[in-house]
């Protein structure tokens, strides 16, 4: 490791080589890998991950849809009776007699290019309506435990080793505080408004000249304190780096003009600054369609599924480019949907939908998504919905989490990012669907400390 | 290299052992209860960096830092030793009394201001939370943001505000929940608070919860307002045994028979389950407000309804853990629960815990959760109840010797800062003219921003007490930010500073040839943080002074280009003193506690 390159998130690199000196635990179970290629260039993964949360639970049958044809078209009109059946001729076929909200036009796009995978039935392992619990069930990554103090996609940046060393952000959330999924992940940047993520005061406080002895202060100590604010400051300097002047996304991307479409063009951004981003989240809210849902509506329910479809195409579209080293951005990216639970399969009173079950999960990207639809759909007839209410959970969506980071992520350490779920798990253990290309490595399914089994310390 | 271990970092950021292993919904999905998932994480009660005196170390977990004088003061306490002057603080930090001088000062001078503020509960709800107007139903929870502040920044009873945030939080109601929440804020405050001296805080926990459950504030945002046989609403039910009392970590058994449910070393049954919800929402029915509806009277008073209230006791009588209600008691049937919650072990546990997380630190040692929780139980039904678990947990070895297992949170970092640097602000809504407080809506935006404005966060939770939540980038950034915001601040005037650095150096070195680096670093910190650092820091402080001057460390800074002292406006001596305070309040051993 060239000691000169290391910055001041030292920590991550002298964590990953201590961990690749004695965790021979943890490397057992990379296939094909070995103590030195994970330090070699082609050992370090370059893909990136992107999470975007649908917080308030989607009505996904208003998103997804049966189409004439399908065997569950009648009983979905016989549930939506009260002005959320989507016609027919408003919807845009996908394949297996599933159909798109017209809205989301670009996904149809997507779809067709074999860029856009979409599974069904997809939920908890144990049905939870209440949105404060299941969120912090998926994001989590412990369903059945909302107190877990650290999220998913922390404990991922945390047990990798085949990240690298030495980079200014591995992972971020676009919004002005950390998201569960990555909660206990210190070098994790929140960056809700790039323009406002600066100190502040100018000549009158002497701005810059402050930035720099605080920065030369923090890096002088290890407490956590001084590691958080070393990052801290080292993200400001980066961010204004990359967000300084104008911006024109590529090959005439366009992003709607919406929170999501914005924090995605920042996301790209980091992206293609090389700044190092591998894993980031961005929410997109608004589902929770009690009353007035308004699926073709562009006021309503149709105008979020337009805004998720266009800023996510567009994502990709600005991604279509050459990364340094061979291959193009949108190759290394996927972009993983999905909110903390669906919704009831039939509509309430006031044109809306209560809090349900299963839902769908949708998986976009370039070369690493293979696009489909993936998954069994249990049906709609009386007999199929759980307790007579709501679509039935099939796929555990930890079953698509532990495939994208096995395959895209590379990293085995499911038993610590996604614990307790194994073949004993009430929808089953990691079976994989086929969404991901790459590398089906073994994953390691016990609770990992590999340093400290080793004697570390 | 960087020295921070694995086990460490994972201690402080990881899934923390216990946590899965011990919640009962656990036992739904087959996960074992018997072993822990991940190895215990050492008690971090490390002693990072540096360690400030005593007095700084006390001022900077039971109060929001000190101020100009607050350390001369403490070491001043009798008493010939750090315990026998803790006892003093303490003693008088847990009997505030209503006068409060520097605060009644400045609230007093804002005169109309805080009108909302002192209005009774009738005019809230008829004047602010019925008006036709936004910004006047908006104003009184306004108000209340620039109170906190005002309190935090200049009260003597530090401890009172440090307290009277943890329950405003374990008590928590977001304001901007609809128009009821907002308007009402200050009723709902003032329900916590009890009277002006804050008896409340320091009574019997029970008076606590009841006064919380019966204010509309509350009934609003939990839905309780609502809740009517025979469908009742169970929001409020939950959160009151999930949030406010027994807590669900320890104690939710899911959805079990409650029969199932073992007792404790009390003889209590242990916890609760979704039965007991469901039984604690019928019993809450029929509670609400005198809001209008159904020919009641607007006014905003508790009410209840007996023809909303279940009325089948004779046939399935009412049972919550353990408690049987036979006979239809109308309201009377919520208070027996309520005081069984309140008296309940598994509450003194999860309570006492939370005050040693707020308190000591981010893992207090079970030696001292255990025996606060033992004293909360033990004096259940003392009138001073409170007073006592938190002379205990403040007198504890514990709390003496724990440093740093904390980080400041947005609002403490600006609160101490405000201290630290002397501000002198009174925040309100409007300036003395009528327009816009630009200021104090600036610091509301920034807080936002950074996470943590008052009763400002969505879920019932309140907002979260453990250190890994808050050191994120942005939120340190935006923590940050707030304070170099504030530090540059002028007033709409033009050159009159919030705070007038500049100024209160020449105060404390008023003779010009005094006024070298060396000198300026060494009283503006010792002023701020009540203590010198470390000779490497220092040194960076007085470099940074030097430097922005031109001049060596022994020369007077007049001898700068273009720098004059005399000049108190937007000199560049003012500005290089301003950026010298941002940095001695922004240095890491101010943002531990």
């Amino acid at each position: 490791m060239d000691t000169q390159k290391i910055n001041r998130f030292d920590r991550r690199s002298f964590l990953r080589s201590t961990a690749l000196a004695s965790g021979a635990v943890g490397l057992a179970t990379l296939t094909g890998g070995s103590l030195q290629v994970a330090f070699g260039s082609s050992g370090i993964n370059k893909n990136v991950f992107v999470y975007i949360f649908m917080r308030g639970g989607p009505d996904w049958l208003s998103f997804i849809t049966p189409m004439d044809g399908h065997p569950s078209r009648g009983d979905y009109e016989a549930l939506r009776i009260n002005g959320t059946q989507i016609p027919n001729n408003r919807l845009l076929a996908l394949a297996d007699g599933w159909g798109i909200n017209d809205f989301g036009g670009a996904f149809q796009g997507l779809f067709q290019d074999g860029d856009l995978a979409v599974v069904q039935a997809a939920g908890l392992p144990i049905a939870n309506r209440s949105h404060f619990e299941a969120e912090r069930f998926v994001e989590l990554g412990t369903p059945g435990n909302r107190f877990t103090s650290s999220g998913w996609l922390a404990r991922h940046m945390q047990t990798a080793i085949n990240l690298p060393g030495s980079v200014p952000i591995l992972g971020m959330a676009a919004e002005s505080s950390i998201t569960f999924s990555l909660l206990g992940e210190p070098s994790a940047l929140s960056l809700g408004n790039p323009a406002s993520f600066e100190l502040e005061g100018g000549s009158d406080i002497r701005e810059d000249e402050l930035q720099a002895v605080l920065t030369d202060i923090y890096a002088q100590g290890d407490s956590e304190i001084e590691v958080a604010g070393s990052q801290a400051l080292e993200a400001v300097s980066i961010v204004q780096d990359v967000f300084d002047g104008e911006y024109v996304p590529s090959n005439g991307a366009q992003y709607p003009d919406s929170d999501l479409g914005d924090e995605l063009l920042s996301i790209a951004r980091l992206i293609k600054a090389d700044s190092g981003v591998r894993v980031a989240q961005a929410d997109r809210g608004g589902w929770d369609t009690h009353n007035g849902q308004g699926p073709l509506q562009a006021g309503g329910y149709g105008g979020r599924v337009q805004d998720i479809a266009d800023s996510v195409a567009a994502f990709l579209t600005d991604l279509d480019v050459p990364t340094g080293d061979g291959g193009s951005w949108k190759d290394r990216t996927s972009v993983l949907m999905m909110g903390e639970f669906g919704r009831r399969a039939f509509d309430n009173n006031d044109a809306g939908t209560d809090h349900g079950y299963a839902g769908n999960i949708l998986v976009a990207g370039g070369a690493s998504v293979n696009g489909g639809v993936y998954g069994t759909f249990p049906g709609l007839a009386d007999g199929d919905l759980f307790q007579g209410n709501d679509v039935l959970a099939t796929t555990d969506y930890r079953n698509v989490f532990s495939e994208m980071l096995l395959k895209h992520l590379g990293n085995p350490e499911i038993g610590t990012m996604l614990p307790d779920f194994n073949d004993s798990s009430p929808l089953g253990g990691y079976n994989p669907l086929g969404i991901f290309n790459g590398e089906d490595i073994q994953p390691n399914l016990g609770p990992q400390d590999v340093i400290a089994k080793n004697g570390f310390e | 290299m960087n020295g921070l271990s694995r086990r460490h970092f994972l201690a402080t950021s990881g899934v923390m052992a216990g946590t899965l292993a011990s919640d009962p919904l656990h036992a739904q999905l087959g996960i074992r209860m018997d072993q822990k998932l991940f190895p215990a994480p050492p008690v971090n009660r490390g002693v990072t960096g540096e360690l400030p005196p005593f007095a700084v170390r006390v001022l900077s977990k039971a109060a929001y830092g000190p101020t100009r004088g607050d350390v001369e003061a403490f070491d001043g306490l009798p008493g010939g030793s750090d315990f026998a002057r803790l006892q003093a603080w303490v003693e008088e930090q847990l009997n505030p009394t209503a006068i409060d001088t520097e605060v009644d000062t400045r609230f007093a001078a804002a005169g109309t201001e805080f009108r909302t503020i002192l209005a009774s509960d009738f005019e809230l709800w008829t004047q602010y939370v019925r008006s036709d107007e936004g910004s006047v139903r908006t104003r009184p929870f306004s108000e209340l943001d620039r109170l906190t502040y005002l309190r935090g920044a200049y009260s003597r009873w530090q401890f009172r505000e440090v307290i009277s945030d943890f329950w405003n939080n374990h008590l928590h109601v977001y304001s901007r929940t609809n128009n009821e929440t907002q308007g009402f804020m200050p009723s709902y405050e003032r329900a916590l608070r009890g009277d002006a001296a804050g008896n409340g805080l320091f009574g019997n926990f029970f008076d606590l919860l009841l006064g919380s459950a019966r204010n509309a504030a509350m009934l609003y945002y939990l839905d309780n307002y609502r809740n009517s046989w025979p469908n009742p609403n169970e929001n409020y039910a939950r959160e009151v045994l999930e949030l406010h009392t027994l807590g669900a970590l320890e104690n939710y058994y899911g959805a079990v028979d409650p029969a199932t449910v073992p007792d404790n070393a009390f003889g209590q049954r242990a916890g609760y389950t979704e039965i007991d919800v469901f039984q604690f929402a019928r019993a809450l029915t029929g509670w609400g407000v005198a809001d209008g509806d159904d020919g009641a009277p607007d006014t905003g008073a508790f009410l209840f309804r007996p023809d909303r209230h279940y009325d089948e006791h004779g046939s399935e009588p009412i049972q919550v853990m353990g408690v049987t209600i036979n006979a239809d008691g109308g309201e009377n049937d919520v208070l027996q629960i309520l005081q069984h919650l309140a008296e309940h072990f598994g509450t003194a546990r999860f309570i006492a815990g939370k005050l040693c997380r707020r308190l000591v630190g981010d893992n207090p040692p079970e030696s001292l959760v255990q025996s606060a929780a033992m004293e909360f139980y033990n004096r259940r039904n003392d009138s001073d109840q409170l007073r006592e678990v938190y002379r205990h947990i403040l007198l504890s070895a514990e709390f003496q010797n724990t440093w740093a297992d904390k980080s400041r949170r947005p609002l403490e970092t600006m609160l101490r800062m405000w201290r630290a640097a002397a501000i002198d602000f009174t925040p309100t809504v409007d300036n003395a003219d009528g327009s816009r407080n630009r200021i104090a809506s600036d610091i509301n935006n920034r807080l936002e921003a950074a996470g943590q404005r008052p009763w400002n966060i969505e879920v019932p939770t309140g907002y979260p007490d453990f250190k890994a939540y808050w050191q994120g980038t942005g939120t340190l950034v935006a923590s940050w930010r707030l304070v170099t915001y504030l530090l540059s601040r002028r007033d709409t005037n033009g050159d009159n500073f919030v705070l007038n650095i500049a100024q209160q150096v020449n105060i404390l070195l008023p003779n010009a040839n005094d006024r070298t680096p060396l000198q300026i670093g060494n009283t503006l910190t010792l002023a701020a943080l009540g203590f010198l650092p470390d000779p490497t820091t220092m040194s960076k402080i007085v470099l940074f002074i030097a430097e922005q001057a031109g001049i060596t460390l022994n020369e007077p800074i007049d001898n700068g280009t273009g720098i004059d002292s005399s000049d108190l406006g937007n000199s560049n001596y003012q500005k290089i003193m301003r950026g010298s305070m941002a940095l001695i309040v922004l240095l890491p051993v101010g943002q531990r506690r």
